[in-house]
Formats: C-alpha cells, sequence, structure tokens
C-alpha cells in the first residue's frame, strides 16, 4: 500500500508528466505550468549542487578548515579572487583582471581540446582504417572482411571528397558540376554514405525517442493504475 | 636703315639696336636660332621691293611672312608642328626633351598645331615698350615690308583722310571699306601701330597711356566698333567708367581690349599675362569688358543690331570671334540665332569666321571665311582633344614654360581671298561649332575614362565554364570584366578569384566571387559592396550547406489534421497495447546472447574486472534518459559491487549530478564514491583522470550524447597510458561510437535497445515489459509508415544541392541535357529513407 506521502508525490508526477504530455495538443497553460514548475525545480536543484559540490568544497573548506596546508589556502585564495574579477567583468563590465583570467581558462581548454581532437579522434580514427589493411590484422583472412574494409574506405574518401567540394566548391551556393567524371561519381558515392550515415543516427535518435516516449507512458499509466488502485 | 623685328614682342629694331626698344630684350643673349632668324630678317629686307605698287600688287606681296610661312605648313600635315613643339621651340628644350615630350604630342588628337612661332611673334604686343615709343620716322615706315607696321598705316593713313566722324562714330566710305576687307592688311596695323597708348582717355589710365599718338590711334578706329562700343555700354551701372564719354580710342584697339579680354579669363588662373599694358589701363579695360560682355550677353540683339551691312564687313575678329570662341559659345549661338536677318553678318562672323572681319557676298568669301573658321576649331579641337577645357593646354603651357611674354595662342589673323586655295584642305575636316568644341574639351576627361571602360567593356565575354556561366553572373555592378580583371578589383577583399580543385578540369570553376545569383533574391539590387558583406555572412552561417539560415525550410507541409490523425493513431495504439495487453498472447524468447557480439564483448570486459579494479564510471546522461539508461547502469554496477571493485561516480554534466546521488544510493552508498559534478570541461576531466592517489584502471562511459561521449573519449585517448573505455550510450549514439570502436579506443559498447535489455537481465517474462516492447515496435511500426507517406507529398525531399540550384540558370545545352534535366526535376537525388 503506498503511503500517503508517496501518493501525492506520485499524483503531483503524474499530473506534471500529463500536463507535459499536453503539449502534443497544441501549447497550453498546462504544458506552460509544468514546464515552469520543472525548471524551476531543477534550477533549484543546479544552485543547491553547485554551492553543496563548489562553492563549499573549493572555497569556504580550505580557508575554514583547519588542517587545510597553506598551498590548498593560497589556491582558494587565488580562485575567489579570480571569481572576483569574473564578477566584476560580468556584472560590472570591468574588465580589471577578468580578461586575464579568461585568457588563461580559455586557451587553457583551447589547448587541451586540440590535443584531444587531434589525437583522440583524427589519429586513431584514420589509424584504425590504415590499420584495416595490415596483414596481421584480425580476421584479414576472411573475404567479408575485405569487404568491410573496402566499403568502409570507400565510404571515407568518397564522404572526404564530398565534403571537400561544399567547402571550396560551392560556387556561391550554385550547384556543382554534374559532369560525368571520377570526381562527380566519389561525390555522388560521398553523398550516398553520408546519407546512410545520417539515416543510422536518425533512426537510432528515433529508437531512442520512442524507448523514451513508451518509458513514460508506460511510467504514467503503472502512476494511474497506482492512482486508481489507492482511491479504490 | 635696315630693321628687324624683335623675336620676343615683335616690335621693329635698327639693325644696331642691342636691345628692344619694347620689350628690352637683349638680342645677343637670344638664343642662336633667333639671332639667325633676325639675321635672315636683315638679310631678306634687301630683297624687299618698295611698297609703292598697286593695291593688288600689295595684296600679294603684304602677306605677312608668318601667315605665309603657315599657309605653307598647312598643306603639308607632315610639316605642322604642335603646341607644345613650338612652346620646345621657343624654350629650347634638348632633343631628349622634345623625344620624352613627344609622347604627349602623339596623344593630342588630329593634326598639329597649326601655328608657327611666328605667329605668336606677329600677335604678341608689349606695349610697356610702346609707351616709351615714339612715332617711327617715316623712312623708316617706308622702308618696313612687314604688313604690320608698313601695310596698316598704309592703310589707315588713307583711310584717316576718309572717315567722317558722325555722332561720335567714324564714317568709313563704302569704297574704302572694301579695302578693310583683308584683315591682314588693316588689323595688323592697328595693333602694331597702335601700341601706344591713347593720351585722352577720360578714365584713370596711366600717364604711359596719355603720352601716346592720339593720331595713330585714331587710324585704328574700326567702325564697327565705334557702333558697338558706344551702345552696349550705355547705362552701365559702374558710374566709373563711362563708356560713352570714353574715347573710341580705348576699345578699338585690337592689341588693347581684345587681348586683354582674352587675358582677363586667363589670368584667373594666374597664367602670366603677355600683355605689358599697365595695371591702371588693365583695370579700366577689364571693367569696361566685363560690362560690355555682362551687356552683350543681356541684350544681344541691341548690340547685333547696332551694326550696319557695312559696320558688319569691319567686324572686329579681336572682338567678336575670340570672344565668342573663348566664351560660351552656346548663349552667343542662342542670342544669335534670335537675331534678325540683318545680323546674318555678324552672325557669320560669330558662328562661322573666328577670323574674319567681312562677309563678302561671293561665294569665294564664304569658303575662305569657312576656311578660317576650320583653322581655329581645328586648333580648338586639338586643345579639347588633348585637355580638359580649351584654355588649360594655354595655362599649362604658360606655367611650364613661364616666360611672360609667351602669349596664349591667338587666332590667326585672316588670310587674304587668294590663299584660299591653300587652305582647301581645312575643308575636308568641317570645324565643329564652339559649343560642340567646349563640349568636347570639358568632357574630355570623362571621356579618356570611358574610353578605358569601353575598351574593357567591348572585349568578348567568354563563358566561363560548361554550366553555362556568364560574366555577368560575376562582374561587379555593371561593368563587365574579364576574369582576371577581377582580380584587379581593389574591393575584391576577401577572394582572389575563381578557385578550383586539383582533381577538377580546367574549365570548371569551382568558386567565384561574390556574384548576384549566389545571394538571396531580395538582395540581387544592392550594390557590390553589400553583396560582399551579405555572401560572407551567407557564408558563414551556411554550414556545409546543411543549412541555410534566414531561410525557411524547406518541410513536408502541415497538413495538421493528417498529423493529429496520425498522432492520435499512435497513442491509441499504445496505451491499447499497455492496458489491454493485447499482445500478451504472443509469446517473447529472450534471443541467444551470441548474436549480440556487443554484449559479449561488454560481458567480457564486465568480468575482467577485479577487486583490485578502480573504476571511473563516468555518468553523462541526463534524468530524460533515465527510462533508457538506468536499468543497464545499475546492473553495471552491480556486476561491479560483485567483482569487489572499487567504483567512483563521476558527471561533467550539471543535471547527471542527481543521477549519480540516486544511483549511490540505490546500489551501495558506503562502497561507492560520488566524485559528482565537476566543473570545468575538459580541463575537469583531465583533473579527474589525472588521479595520482588511486589512478583508475577502467573506466566505464555511460553516456547520451555524442558531444559530451566524444569528448570524454578524446581526453582520455590523449592520456599518456590511455585507459581502457567501455561504453554504455543511448541508441541513438550507436552507429556514431562504431568507428570509435573500430578504431579500437572503444573496448566495448552496449548501445542498442535490446543488448541493454538482456544486459539489464530481462527474462521477457515479465507481461508489463512485454508490453512496453510490442509498444515500442508498434511505435516504430507507426512512424516508419508515417514516414514513407510523407514522401507522397507534392515536394519531394531534395538534396541540398538541388534545393540551392539558382533558377534563372539557363539551361544548358549539351549532351547531358537529359541528365541535368532529371537533377534539376531532383528525380536522381531524392533522398527516401
Amino acid at each position: 500500500m503506498t503511503s500517503p506521502s508517496d501518493f501525492t508525490v506520485l499524483l503531483i508526477g503524474f499530473l506534471l508528466s500529463v500536463f507535459t504530455f499536453s503539449l502534443i495538443l497544441g501549447d497550453n497553460w498546462l504544458f506552460r505550468l509544468s514546464s515552469a514548475v520543472l525548471s524551476g525545480t531543477l534550477a533549484g536543484y543546479l544552485i543547491n549542487v553547485l554551492i553543496e559540490r563548489i562553492f563549499i568544497p573549493s572555497i569556504i573548506n580550505p580557508l575554514m578548515e583547519p588542517n587545510v596546508d597553506w598551498k590548498n589556502q593560497a589556491l582558494a585564495v587565488v580562485v575567489i579572487i579570480s571569481a572576483v574579477f569574473l564578477f566584476l567583468k560580468y556584472y560590472f563590465r570591468s574588465p580589471a583582471g577578468g580578461n586575464a583570467i579568461l585568457a588563461v581558462l580559455l586557451c587553457s581548454a583551447a589547448a587541451v581540446t586540440i590535443l584531444g581532437i587531434v589525437n583522440g579522434t583524427l589519429i586513431n580514427l584514420y589509424r584504425g582504417l590504415i590499420a584495416r589493411f595490415l596483414p596481421d590484422a584480425e580476421m584479414s583472412s576472411a573475404n567479408i572482411y575485405w569487404v568491410k574494409t573496402g566499403i568502409i574506405t570507400l565510404g571515407v574518401v568518397s564522404s572526404l571528397i564530398y565534403t571537400q567540394h561544399y567547402a571550396f566548391g560551392k560556387k556561391n551556393g550554385k550547384e556543382i558540376s554534374r559532369q560525368r567524371n571520377t570526381v562527380f561519381f566519389f561525390r555522388t558515392l560521398g553523398e550516398v554514405f553520408i546519407g546512410i550515415a545520417l539515416g543510422a543516427v536518425f533512426a537510432g535518435c528515433f529508437i531512442a525517442s520512442s524507448t523514451i516516449l513508451i518509458g513514460q507512458i508506460s511510467n504514467l499509466v503503472g502512476s494511474g493504475q497506482e492512482i486508481l488502485q489507492w482511491v479504490r | 636703315m635696315r630693321t628687324f623685328k624683335c623675336p620676343i614682342c615683335g616690335s621693329s629694331n635698327e639693325e644696331n639696336a642691342k636691345t628692344c626698344g619694347v620689350c628690352l630684350v637683349n638680342f645677343s643673349q637670344l638664343p642662336e636660332d633667333l639671332q639667325l632668324q633676325i639675321q635672315h630678317e636683315l638679310e631678306n629686307q634687301q630683297e624687299v621691293a618698295p611698297l609703292q605698287e598697286g593695291e593688288k600688287n600689295n595684296q600679294q606681296n603684304e602677306v605677312p611672312d608668318w601667315l605665309r610661312r603657315r599657309i605653307r605648313p598647312q598643306s603639308d600635315e607632315k610639316e605642322n608642328k604642335s603646341f607644345d613643339n613650338y612652346l620646345d621651340l621657343i624654350f629650347h628644350k634638348s632633343i631628349e626633351e622634345n623625344q620624352s615630350s613627344a609622347d604627349l604630342n602623339e596623344k593630342i588628337d588630329g593634326d598639329s598645331f597649326p601655328f608657327t612661332q611666328e605667329d605668336f611673334e606677329a600677335l604678341e604686343i608689349k606695349e610697356d615698350g610702346a609707351s616709351q615709343e615714339t612715332e617711327p620716322p617715316p623712312e623708316i615706315k617706308e622702308s618696313l615690308s612687314d604688313f604690320s607696321s608698313v601695310r596698316p598705316a598704309q592703310k589707315w593713313d588713307e583711310t584717316s583722310s576718309d572717315k567722317e566722324i558722325v555722332d561720335g562714330k567714324k564714317f568709313v566710305p563704302a569704297n574704302s571699306e572694301n579695302e578693310f576687307v583683308d584683315f591682314s592688311k588693316s588689323r595688323p596695323a592697328k595693333k602694331w601701330e597702335d601700341l601706344t597708348p591713347v593720351p585722352n582717355v577720360k578714365v584713370d589710365i596711366s600717364g604711359k597711356r596719355e603720352t601716346t599718338h592720339p593720331e595713330l590711334f585714331e587710324s585704328a578706329k574700326f567702325v564697327s566698333e565705334q557702333k558697338r562700343d558706344k551702345t552696349p555700354f550705355t547705362g552701365q551701372k559702374n558710374e566709373n567708367i563711362k563708356i560713352n564719354s570714353l574715347p573710341e580710342e580705348s576699345f578699338v584697339d585690337f592689341s588693347v581690349v581684345r587681348p586683354q579680354q582674352k587675358w582677363d579669363s586667363v589670368q584667373e588662373s594666374d597664367a602670366p599675362s603677355s600683355f605689358s599694358v599697365d595695371e591702371s589701363s588693365h583695370d579700366v579695360f577689364r571693367d569696361e569688358q566685363l560690362t560690355f560682355l555682362e551687356n552683350k550677353s543681356a541684350e544681344p540683339q541691341d548690340v547685333n543690331s547696332e551694326l550696319t551691312e557695312e559696320e558688319a564687313l569691319y567686324a572686329d575678329f579681336s572682338v567678336n570671334r575670340p570672344e565668342k570662341k573663348w566664351d560660351d559659345g552656346e548663349e552667343l549661338n542662342s542670342s544669335m540665332a534670335d537675331s534678325s536677318s540683318s545680323l546674318e553678318t555678324t552672325e557669320k562672323v560669330s558662328n562661322k569666321q573666328p577670323f574674319s572681319v567681312t562677309e563678302n557676298e561671293n561665294s569665294a568669301g564664304k569658303n575662305a571665311d569657312s576656311e578660317e573658321a576650320g583653322l581655329v576649331d581645328s586648333f580648338l579641337r586639338q586643345i579639347a582633344a588633348g585637355t580638359e577645357t580649351p584654355q588649360e593646354p594655354v595655362r599649362e603651357s604658360a606655367a611650364m614654360t613661364s616666360p611672360e611674354w609667351v602669349t596664349p595662342p591667338e587666332p590667326a589673323p585672316q588670310p587674304p581671298s587668294d590663299t584660299d586655295e591653300e587652305l582647301e584642305f581645312l575643308m575636308e575636316n568641317p570645324a565643329p561649332s564652339a559649343a560642340e568644341v567646349r563640349e568636347e574639351a570639358v568632357t574630355g576627361q570623362n571621356q579618356e575614362e570611358q574610353s578605358v571602360s569601353e575598351s574593357v567593356s567591348e572585349e568578348p565575354e567568354p563563358l566561363v565554364s560548361s554550366e553555362g556561366w556568364t560574366q555577368d553572373e560575376v562582374v561587379p555592378d555593371e561593368f563587365e570584366f574579364e576574369e582576371d580583371d577581377l582580380d584587379e578589383v581593389p574591393w575584391n577583399l576577401f577572394e582572389t578569384g575563381e578557385m578550383s580543385l586539383p582533381g577538377l578540369e580546367p574549365a570548371e570553376i569551382a568558386y567565384k566571387p561574390f556574384s548576384k545569383s549566389g545571394i538571396q533574391e531580395g538582395k540581387n539590387n544592392q550594390d557590390y559592396q553589400q553583396r560582399m558583406v551579405m555572401t560572407i555572412l551567407d557564408k558563414i552561417f551556411q554550414i556545409e550547406g546543411l543549412n541555410k539560415p534566414f531561410v525557411k525550410n524547406q518541410n513536408r507541409g502541415t497538413r495538421k489534421n493528417t498529423q493529429f490523425l496520425i498522432g492520435l493513431v499512435m497513442i491509441l495504439g499504445i496505451l491499447a497495447i499497455l492496458f489491454t495487453g493485447i499482445t500478451d498472447s504472443i509469446p517473447l524468447n529472450p534471443p541467444d546472447p551470441e548474436s549480440f557480439p556487443n554484449l559479449v564483448t561488454f560481458n567480457q570486459e564486465v568480468n575482467k574486472l577485479t577487486n583490485n579494479d578502480h573504476v571511473l564510471v563516468v555518468i553523462d546522461y541526463i534524468p530524460g534518459f533515465e527510462n533508457e539508461m538506468n536499468e543497464p547502469i545499475t546492473a553495471l554496477l552491480k556486476n561491479i559491487t560483485d567483482k569487489k571493485a572499487r567504483i567512483s561516480l563521476v558527471t561533467t554534466n550539471l543535471s547527471s549530478a542527481a543521477v549519480t546521488a540516486k544511483l549511490k544510493a540505490e546500489i551501495d552508498p558506503a562502497g561507492i564514491e560520488d566524485i559528482g559534478y565537476q566543473t570545468g570541461g575538459v580541463l575537469a576531466i583531465q583533473s579527474v583522470l589525472q588521479n595520482d592517489l588511486s589512478p583508475y584502471t577502467t573506466v566505464y562511459l555511460v553516456s547520451s550524447g555524442f558531444e559530451s561521449a566524444r569528448t570524454w573519449l578524446e581526453q582520455i585517448a590523449s592520456m599518456t597510458v590511455p585507459l581502457p573505455v567501455n561504453v554504455i550510450a543511448s541508441t541513438q549514439l550507436e552507429s556514431l561510437l562504431q568507428p570509435y570502436y573500430e578504431s579500437k579506443l572503444i573496448n566495448s559498447s552496449l548501445t542498442g535497445k535490446m543488448e541493454k535489455e538482456i544486459f539489464s537481465g530481462v527474462t521477457f517474462d515479465d507481461p508489463i515489459r512485454n508490453r512496453r516492447l510490442f509498444a515500442l515496435w508498434f511505435l516504430i511500426f507507426t512512424l516508419i509508415l508515417a514516414f514513407l507517406a510523407g514522401n507522397v507529398q507534392r515536394k519531394p525531399y531534395h538534396t541540398i544541392i538541388v534545393e540551392e540550384k539558382p533558377k534563372s540558370r539557363p539551361p544548358k545545352p549539351s549532351t547531358s541535357e537529359k541528365t541535368e534535366n532529371k537533377i534539376g526535376k531532383g528525380i536522381k537525388n531524392d533522398i527516401t529513407f
């Protein structure tokens, strides 16, 4: 038997879910009410997380606790000063120190991001493609392996040619050349591969959304059944 | 005693004179050619016949040398010299300089400058010297063969005895007027002998003028000038100048009045004056002339009406013709057009005879007039062809050469009628009117500019590519340039011209800068810079052509009824499956795990964990994906907990902090470390991964978004010793994570719906769970049907390339026209999923 508190929570959740689902009938005040309630709740929760997870452990504790060494305290002071500078920059339009802080942060983040993209995506993805042609590759003796390798290689090359066309052959939005040559063939083939890839992504999103929808509806139905049983 | 003309001012000087009596030029310092000229002149004087012959002989003999010389070269165009050449001759430019200026002279269209040095010398007057001059002795007059001194003296001596003064006008009998038909006989006489100022002027003029000889000046009176001078100046507002009260000598002198009028216009540009009339007389005459011009422009008919037919024969070209020449010819023409028929003489003087004084009834006289007009007009054409305004060449030349005695190119006097044959060549080129000359001169610069543009635009327009592009699609604004010229357009700041891919054919242009057709329809009419800006903005916001911002996407229409019907069917079907359990009769058997290789691999990775491992579980999905992600991640955490491995939950998504807290609370609050939310993006990820105290052995990434998952994968791969990564992701990431799996950046992944269901331990015994699966399949099936039904819409789903096809593009006549038409119709590129 569900407790009254649980029933209240269940009822509120059920109503908010129904209100949110009412968007399928168009924008209405029920949807706006539910979205406002949920957004406010989420914002309050996020503020709570920031205070509890960031502000107190990183700023308050190093300065207040006696067991913290001076390095962490100095670091906390630096963080506080940086936060003050950023606060002045964004709320009082004062560039004093804020730009320097942002420069350090953004440059560091950009460097790390570029390193990750180059080393993690570009090099490794091409390495993985090339590694398929190595003689000691796994299942290299199977014909299907080489078929797959050929298709992957063809897709990569044609897709790159297709995107290269868009980068340099746009012609001010004009239609590309339709001359039947090798480049045209690869461009068309690349377009097919990209279409398949986008279709696969769309299908994944399709399934994921459907799964979420079914899960939510199922939960809603289950909650409704429980509410009915509690009423009875 | 022999005399010679000063080559500078043209005044007569004795043979032994060392300096000019008028301009005080030291003859010994003259250039050699001028000295030779003087010497040659002295030698010629010995051969000159005395001037006691009949009238006709005098007309032939008295054709001045300068006129004879200039007539002769005009018959031979090769001997013509340009004005610049003449100046070079005067100032003795070196050959190199002349050659350097030859190019400039060549630019002058038409013939060379028709006047020679002697012409200018004959027209140059220095009155400063004249004021000091006394009347030459009679023997000197008689010995002079030059018309400038001798011939007019005879003329005027004869006429002065015959003339009568009627009402203040000097009347010349008709029979004696014929003797003045020839300008060369009458006009220059007044010029050279009237160099001395008028002594009896009533206006304030200099004392020099008062010391002159009135008898000589009176002999230079023109009846026409008397008539005209009197009438227009009556009623002047300037009371200081009373024209009627002025002696007629003040206005009749061509050397004083007319050149001054000319130089008034020239002196506005600070050009040096060649006339040395004292300043006081300048001022007086300038005022007189200005007022005269004003009255003339205001009352042109009065001026002309005062002239009788006889007087018109003596219409002084020096007053009329140059004035019309250098002044605006349109006004004069308009005024002349309104004049009566009695003013025909004046009209001809104004419009046709720049230098003539008379108009003879016979055709010969008319021809001579036309030819003389052709001389001046050809000269003006030459000036107008090379400079902006007719005055400019004089100004510039004077400014360059700078001597004050350089005079503007005075129109040549009328040659005698017997020289008509020699000037017949001028009839071949009908002279344009003064207005035309002026118009040409004013628009000279524009013509040059237009000629440049025309030379460019006259070039043919080659088709750039085989796609039917024309130049007008590329050329900025209304001008059309060659493709190469586009690189020279200074405002083409961001593009260097057309671009082509290395693999493309040379004729296939891959890119052209800022064409009109590439911009939206509403912006085509703007100028080039605006098109450039819009093109840049269009390129910035157009990401790989996948979307075009600010443009309404072409969709499948909004058939709301259909959509509502499909949505209603979906909802009702799902509710029916979930509530009624109509699918409970359909048994579901658990699939063979071996048919899911990813699931097997993932299980193997989990089984490898030991109690010494420190597993970092990254929770990177939002609460909305809990229905899809909670069960597998819960199963994973239970398996890891069963392996006695340490678990640390961390997230870089703020909203995922609640999920980590929930998982920790549900699974094992004591055995799971909840690091929670870490701010800082990639820096936070690196900070988490660099855990030196307790390094992680394995990373399990649970994500619902590709961007965050890729960021985590990249940062893990960039570590010195990359950690093994296993991924539990949403279904929508299945295809995106496949390349990472192929590249072995991911050891295993669990992305499919069934895989996650099996990994979660679903045995398909629960009817509610089975209903969910049936509802999911029903929804997917319905959506696929709806998607396929959407393709039956009137607007097919075109590719991006076909959508961006310009509407105005002309069809290309080629062998592949059929294929092109298919492509244009979107038949080939329709994408149907």
